[in-house]
């Protein structure tokens, strides 16, 4: 057995701190002059020796537990052989699994990946088999096993990295599946790779490298390379007509002084210097004019990592959505908030007093006032072949007609109630997207709306959005088949309530319209890897859609973190049986073959000092206890 | 008693004074009373009883007035301070060595002497004194003759605790034979010995007609054991080492002395000998003065009365 912190051999020192505990409590035997002992009682000798052997036997179990507390911090192993009891074959399969993830991109650090991959076949003996697997996000099995090592050489040559986030456990799962069949032989798997931090999974997964496949390491580079990239990027509406590229940009490690440059359409239009210290993060700001736009932000410092210095975006006008308001009478409230003047909403408001026969161009309706029967059964087909129907229940609302409508639904309307007394809001579902504007705590207090009357709405299966003091609902949303039914029971006439003349009525109804016309909200970008309308994104870049949309395919910000794992953390996150290594991590991972790893025991002599810890207290208060009733 | 405690003398400060003549004065002055009084009836000022009149009484002491009164004869009896024999016996074992104070049992025990022999010579009693451990070592007999006292008090100072062993009982024995009857015999010991010899020699003494005093010397740290850590014990009289823990024998040990010392005044109690505790960290005078007080009002035991006119015996 050997060592691995021998130093803390040191601390067997304080083994003494026991022996002197006990020197210093031991019973005195001051000498007393004492004018009779007479009265005394004898205490019989072995009783004397009894206790004195009880304290030294306590003694040394502290001793003992110091004793065993300090081996384990000196983390005692053993060289074991790992595939000794696994298999007595003298074949051994091989999996060289290559990370191409973009950390691995530059060109040293990927020149060096496929010379520690090929040296790895110079150790292939006769009869062995090897498999080649590159793996990012996707793993992917260029060589599956063979004795072929020309084969494997070739492909290693030809291999080249990938734009993709690196994931370990895609690759090590690649690994162990190409390995599963192969009882016969000893199993090992190379991996070469930067052991990039970012490339761990983030929570557990559960999964390990099963303890028969023995991982053999293959660190590529130091993680000291300078680089800055383009942490994040959005596009920010500044008034009517402008925009503005927010770019964030982060110095991972390397020379404070950046320049970023914004291109568009392929030309560089605007270039920023400034300085960002190693670790930290600035803001970077382009004002651009509104309209279509294509183009990227990038960091124009070369740097070790070339490949996440851009972040693209691209940039249109959304087409406005047709809402179709069916209006009888006149509710001015609701045209006002839904047709400002001057305003450019995203939508297209189409007014009409009679249902139009054909709804399907309209993403939703908003009925406002009594409607025929007729038109209910229109309104009924058009919410159920997924249609969106908004229904401010006024005071001529129909009830039969309308629950005729929301029939199965789980919602059924009462006739409207005037109430004695004015009644205000006490909830509204703030995590709901219609009320995601409000959830400032400026916003979010919807108890100064107030209503002296409303329907009664009964709930069984709809998502309540809110609700008046008394636990009455004031909006629900209701699924008729495929579309989706917004009712708000207190309706929006002046004379019922104060919700039209709140600060808060513009809003809402703007928001209720654009969920409701289903306003799409595309992330600002998509990653290298995604599938975006049945493509996968390959490559980073601004790319045409089927449909004509463009879209931004950028790398994922990870792949810029240069932290490090060292293959002792590696294996113990990712391996069922993890080895620790003698000669420090980067040598023994340069030693390719080596079977020979060592297993720790520290943990083992951690159990028998807790052990010990849970005797001594035992023993500790049995003594005390059987002092105090012997009778001396 | 309306003494208070500030009146009285700090043990501690009593046997700084060298002189042991002067230390006694200075405390038997403030004693007021003697140690006894006299068995024999006599003339003094005292009334002591009535006694019938037989022929050949002084008709002088005839008390006319209760022959008035009961139309019989009555003769007023007195007491008498007369001079008894008394003898001081110290114990000069090395028990009496010990001391957790200012002031060994010894020493305390030599003032107690001191003082005794004091008040007896004033009391014009034939004083003499004994010092014994296991044997006897200085006896000067009761004598009356000028110098007593001092010859006394001269050699109660020069004793010291050096006896390897404890022989009360032969002493009181001796004492016994030699010593005529009707006196007054003050043993001043520790009694950490076996006692039971030592209780028959002084029933024996009872016997003669002694008025006996016991009168036990104790160090506060005998009664109550008071060490908390882990000791070995040195037998002061044999060497004897023992080893204990004092929260372990503590009670034991006050057990064991409380029982001897129960015995002994059981013993004592009943053979009609008075005992009394003397604590080295009390004031001597006023554990004297308390002393005096219990003894001259038949606190300690009934002896006095029962054995006045001869006694039951």
């Amino acid at each position: 057995m050997s060592f691995l912190v021998p130093l803390f051999f040191a601390g067997l020192g304080l083994l003494i701190v026991p022996w002197l505990v006990h020197r210093i409590r031991r019973p005195e035997r001051e000498t007393v002059r004492f004018s009779s002992l007479m009265f005394v009682p004898n205490v019989q000798r072995e009783v004397i020796e009894r206790r004195r052997l009880q304290h030294i036997l306590l003694m040394l179990l502290r001793m003992a537990l110091l004793a065993l507390l300090v081996l384990a911090f000196t983390r005692p192993f053993q060289e074991v052989v790992l595939g000794a009891n696994v298999s007595d074959g003298e074949m051994t399969h091989h999996v060289i699994l290559l990370d191409a993830s973009l950390s691995m991109s530059g060109d040293e650090v990927w020149m060096a990946a496929k010379r520690q991959a090929v040296a790895i076949l110079d150790d292939v003996k006769t009869g062995d088999r090897v498999g080649l697997i590159r793996f990012a996000q996707q793993a992917r099995v260029d060589v599956p096993l063979t004795e072929d090592v020309a084969w494997i050489r070739q492909a290693i040559e030809g291999a080249h990295w990938t734009w993709e986030k690196g994931d370990d456990l895609v690759g090590l799962q690649a690994a162990a599946d190409m390995l599963a069949g192969e009882q016969d032989a000893q199993r090992v798997v190379h991996l070469v790779s930067d052991f990039q931090a970012t490339g761990l999974p983030e929570v557990e997964t559960g999964w390990a490298l099963p303890g028969h496949i023995k991982l053999h390491p293959v660190v590529i580079g130091q993680g000291d390379w300078h680089n800055a990239s383009v942490d994040a990027l959005a596009l920010r509406p500044v008034g009517q007509k402008a925009l503005q590229v927010r770019a964030r940009i982060k110095n991972w490690q390397g020379s404070e002084a950046l320049k970023v440059n914004l291109w568009l359409d392929d030309k560089m239009v605007d270039t920023k210097t400034f300085s960002v210290a190693p670790g930290h993060a600035s803001q970077v700001r382009f004002d651009v004019a509104e309209g279509v736009l294509q183009g990227f932000v990038e960091v124009g410092n070369r740097d070790g990592l070339l490949g996440d210095n851009r972040q693209y975006f691209t940039h249109q006008p959304a087409p406005k959505h047709r809402v179709l308001v069916l209006q009888s009478g006149v509710l001015y409230p609701l045209m006002q908030a839904v047709v400002p003047d001057g305003a450019d909403l995203p939508w297209q408001i189409v007014r009409t007093t009679n249902l139009v026969s054909d709804l399907s161009d309209h993403p939703a309706v908003v009925v406002a006032g009594s409607v025929g029967a007729s038109e209910w059964r229109g309104l009924k087909t058009y919410v159920e072949a997924g249609g969106h129907l908004f229904l401010p229940l006024e005071k001529e609302a129909d009830v039969d007609l309308l629950n005729q409508l929301l029939q199965g639904s789980g919602v059924q309307v009462q006739a409207l109630a005037l109430e004695q007394k004015q009644v205000p809001l006490s909830w509204v579902d703030l995590k709901h997207r219609i009320f995601y504007p409000f959830r400032g705590a400026q916003f979010n207090d919807f108890s100064s709306i107030r209503y002296t009357g409303y329907h009664r709405v009964r709930v069984e299966k709809g998502t309540v959005l809110a609700r008046f003091e008394g636990d009455d609902v004031m909006m629900v949303e209701a699924q008729i088949g495929q579309g989706r039914v917004l009712i708000w029971a207190g309706g929006l006439a002046l004379n019922r309530s104060n919700l039209a003349r709140s600060p808060r009525f513009v809003p809402l109804i703007h928001e209720t319209l654009r969920y409701l016309s289903g306003e799409q909200v595309d992330p600002p970008s998509w990653g290298v890897g995604d599938v975006v309308a049945g493509v996968v994104m390959d490559k980073p870049g601004v790319h045409q859609l089927a449909d004509g949309r463009w879209v931004a395919v950028n790398v994922a910000v990870a792949e810029s973190d240069p932290r490090q794992v060292t293959p002792s953390e590696f294996e113990i996150r990712m391996c069922e049986a993890p080895v620790l290594y003698r000669k420090g991590d980067a040598e023994a991972a340069s030693v390719v073959g080596s079977d020979l790893v060592l297993e720790e025991y520290g943990y083992w002599f951690l159990c028998m000092m807790f052990g010990a810890l849970l005797l001594e207290h035992g023993y500790a208060a049995w003594l005390e206890l059987y002092s105090k009733q012997e009778q001396v | 008693m309306r003494e208070t405690v500030s009146k009285f003398i700090n043990p501690s400060e009593l046997a700084q004074i060298g002189d042991l003549q002067l230390l006694a004065r200075t405390v038997v002055s403030g004693l007021g009373a003697g140690i006894h009084r006299s068995l024999h009836t006599g003339t003094s000022a005292e009334f002591a009883q009535y006694r019938p009149y037989t022929q050949g009484d002084d008709l002088r002491f005839v008390d006319w007035r209760l022959y008035g009164r009961t139309d019989r004869l009555h003769v007023k009896q007195y007491q008498d301070e007369s001079n008894v024999h008394a003898t001081v016996l110290l114990d000069c074992s090395a028990s009496m060595g010990y001391g957790s104070g200012a002031v060994s049992k010894f020493r305390y025990a030599q003032m107690l002497a001191a003082c005794l022999v004091m008040m007896m010579s004033d009391q014009h009693d034939v004083v003499g004194f004994a010092a014994y451990h296991h044997d006897l070592v200085t006896h000067i007999p009761a004598r009356r003759q000028a110098g007593q006292m001092h010859r006394l008090l001269l050699a109660i100072d020069e004793r010291a605790p050096v006896g390897a062993k404890t022989d009360t009982a032969g002493v009181l024995q001796f004492m016994g034979d030699v010593l005529p009857p009707r006196g007054v015999v003050v043993l001043i010991a520790d009694l950490l010995h076996p006692i039971d010899e030592m209780l028959g020699h002084l029933r024996s003494l009872r016997a003669q007609r002694h008025d006996v005093l016991v009168l036990q010397i104790s160090d506060p740290a005998e009664q109550t054991f008071p060490f908390d850590r882990s000791i070995t014990l040195v037998d002061s009289e044999d060497g004897r080492e023992q080893f204990a823990v004092p929260d372990d024998v503590r009670e034991t040990y006050l057990e064991n002395r409380s029982r001897h010392f129960e015995t002994i005044r059981e013993a004592c109690l009943a053979s009609e000998i008075d005992v009394e505790e003397f604590v080295c960290s009390e004031p001597l005078d006023k554990a004297l003065h308390h002393f005096m007080h219990r003894r001259n009002h038949g606190l300690l035991t009934n002896s006095r009365r029962q054995s006045r006119g001869g006694g039951r015996r």
